[in-house]
């Protein structure tokens, strides 16, 4: 086990198999694809861009550098954080406007919100394996991987 | 959570605690807690909004909802509010029953909140331009880095819904590029080509440099370029705000716009440009030629349009047009040239329309934001595009 600490900033506690990149994410370019339109890939992510293209993200605590691209962005997360579709958590070294606020509409006009803790990711590089599984505690800012 | 920390004014409390009505309580309520998660201290007013979210995309719900909720509330914008162009449902069957069948509908939603029906992404071409110094509630990447970058009003990069909830109540939270300290320089970027491409460098700086205020070195860029090139930056990378020497508002000089010293130095070559683009021999495979991501302003259809006159396209060509600008384009002889040559000129949004299609061959677009978004859209410069079209 260990354990990290990061700037808790959205509230809530989560836990799910990690997943890392060190490329920024365009959650826009990532799930408005053709094929998100098929309710069983709903939460694949299609970026052809990004490493991460043909991931399902659903349930997975996420590590990322920043998020880029469009502002449908909120769009998008609202509807994986609010519906349960999405990434559990996001550690995320840049919290950025876009990423941030589809997880607080989804937590003010939904009542469900989605942990936001934003820290250093480059750490994260070689302590994430295939299995590992991350805890996020959006209140403390904890990170917590175990094997 | 942890308390907040934003300082209210006496109407803004009013409004969280429900007096004006369930919906601008829970929209007050959203402005804060974005805010607070970047250490805001307070809501700002607003001189305008404009809103991204124009397309009905039937895969997806809470938007829509949350936005009928408002509208049967009767809750109305508070500030002059425009919004993103149409995504093309009259012209492809399969967008109009598969992807946007609500769109009639969010449309008319829309108006009945009281947003200005422009529908472009160029909001600042005529609809809704901004001052210097104006603090803004915009969404839609390419307008809000066109706004903080070449007018020097202040936006962060705000999202969908949340933009609707800045037009609702006419407040900001006050972070990030509002503030003074976040709009200086980061990394220097020099530019040592021999053919520019303000595309292809906005698509190459977005990359490499993510969130970065970047600072390119001189350049005479005109507004088009500018347009297309911070269109590119901001989809390809999250960038809301760059800087070029000597050409854009708070920039006069390098001192000027750096604090400090330059965080990183990065140099963009003729050859990185070229890498961009797709394999001269593969480009003739391209079945249709794509312009006007972000659309097209007046000049801009004049400027490609004229290598048109009197040609006859081999390709399908699609022109994508800042509405009013189409309207003005019908008084010049220059729409039925275009006409005349086989161009398509279209008032909605290419992204949208041409996501879903069938058939029609791939696209060879010189947009770095058309590219980077559309699954088949290889990138070409302007040359490539004029060529395989068949005019050059």
């Amino acid at each position: 086990m260990r354990s990290f600490t990061g700037k808790p900033v959205l509230g809530g506690q989560a836990k799910g198999p990690a997943l890392f990149t060190d490329q920024a994410v365009n959650f826009t370019a990532g799930f408005t694809k053709p094929q998100n339109l098929l309710p069983w890939k709903r939460s694949q992510f299609c970026d052809r861009h990004h490493p991460w293209c043909g991931e399902d993200l659903k349930g997975k605590v996420v590590f990322l550098p920043a998020c880029i691209g469009s502002t449908h962005t909120g769009l998008v997360v609202l509807d994986l954080v609010r519906l349960g579709i999405g990434p559990a958590a996001i550690v995320v070294e840049d919290a950025d406007p876009l990423l941030v606020s589809g997880a607080v509409l989804s937590e003010v006009w939904y009542g469900r919100g989605m942990p936001i803790v934003s820290c250093h990711i480059a750490q994260f590089a070689a302590a994430i394996k295939t299995g590992t599984i991350a805890e996020v505690n959006g209140d403390t800012g904890e990170v917590i991987l175990r094997d | 959570m942890r308390e907040s920390c934003i300082e209210l004014t006496k109407e803004q409390q009013a409004y969280r605690d429900g007096d004006a009505g369930l919906e601008l309580q829970l929209a007050t309520e959203t402005l804060i807690r974005y805010g607070k998660a970047f250490s805001a201290e307070r809501l700002v007013p607003i001189v305008s909004a404009h809103l991204a979210g124009s397309f009905a995309i039937s895969a997806y719900s809470g938007y829509y909802e949350l936005f009928d909720r408002l509208v049967a509330a009767g809750v109305r914008v508070r500030v002059p509010t425009t919004v993103n162009p149409h995504p093309g449902h009259d012209y492809s069957l399969p967008n109009r029953w598969l992807v946007f069948r609500r769109q009639e509908h969010h449309e008319r939603q829309l108006e009945r909140l009281g947003v200005m029906l422009n529908f472009s992404c160029v909001c600042y071409y005529e609809a809704n331009v901004p001052r210097f110094g104006d603090i803004l509630g915009w969404a839609e990447s390419s307008a809000v880095i066109y706004a903080n970058s070449v007018i020097g009003a202040r936006t962060n990069r705000h999202s969908i819904m949340i933009d609707v909830c800045m037009a609702v109540t006419g407040w900001t939270p006050d972070f990030g590029l509002l503030q003074d300290e976040h709009r200086k320089g980061d990394v220097l970027v020099k530019l040592d080509v021999d053919e520019m491409d303000a595309c292809a460098v906005g698509y190459l700086v977005g990359r490499r440099l993510v969130n970065k205020v970047p600072v390119l070195t001189h350049y005479p860029f005109d507004a088009t370029e500018l347009k297309n090139m911070g269109a590119a930056m901001a989809a390809a990378g999250g960038i809301g705000l760059f800087h070029v020497v000597g050409a854009t508002p708070e920039a006069p000089t390098l001192d000027a716009v750096f604090h400090r010293e330059p965080e990183e130095t990065i140099t963009i070559t003729q050859q990185d440009l070229d890498a961009l683009r797709l394999e001269r021999s593969q480009q003739a495979e391209a079945g249709m030629i794509v312009f006007g991501c972000p659309q097209m302003t007046l000049e801009e259809v004049q400027q490609i349009g004229r290598h048109f006159v009197g040609k006859k396209v081999k390709r399908r060509v699609l022109f994508h047009v800042v509405p009013s600008a189409l309207t003005q384009l019908r008084e010049l002889p220059l729409h039925n040239q275009l006409i005349e040559a086989g161009v398509e000129l279209y008032r909605h949004c290419p992204l949208a329309s041409l996501s879903l299609r069938f058939g029609g061959g791939r696209i060879l677009t010189p947009s770095g934001k058309l590219h980077y978004y559309l699954q088949d859209a290889d990138y070409g410069n302007l040359d490539d595009a004029l060529r395989i079209a068949g005019v050059r």
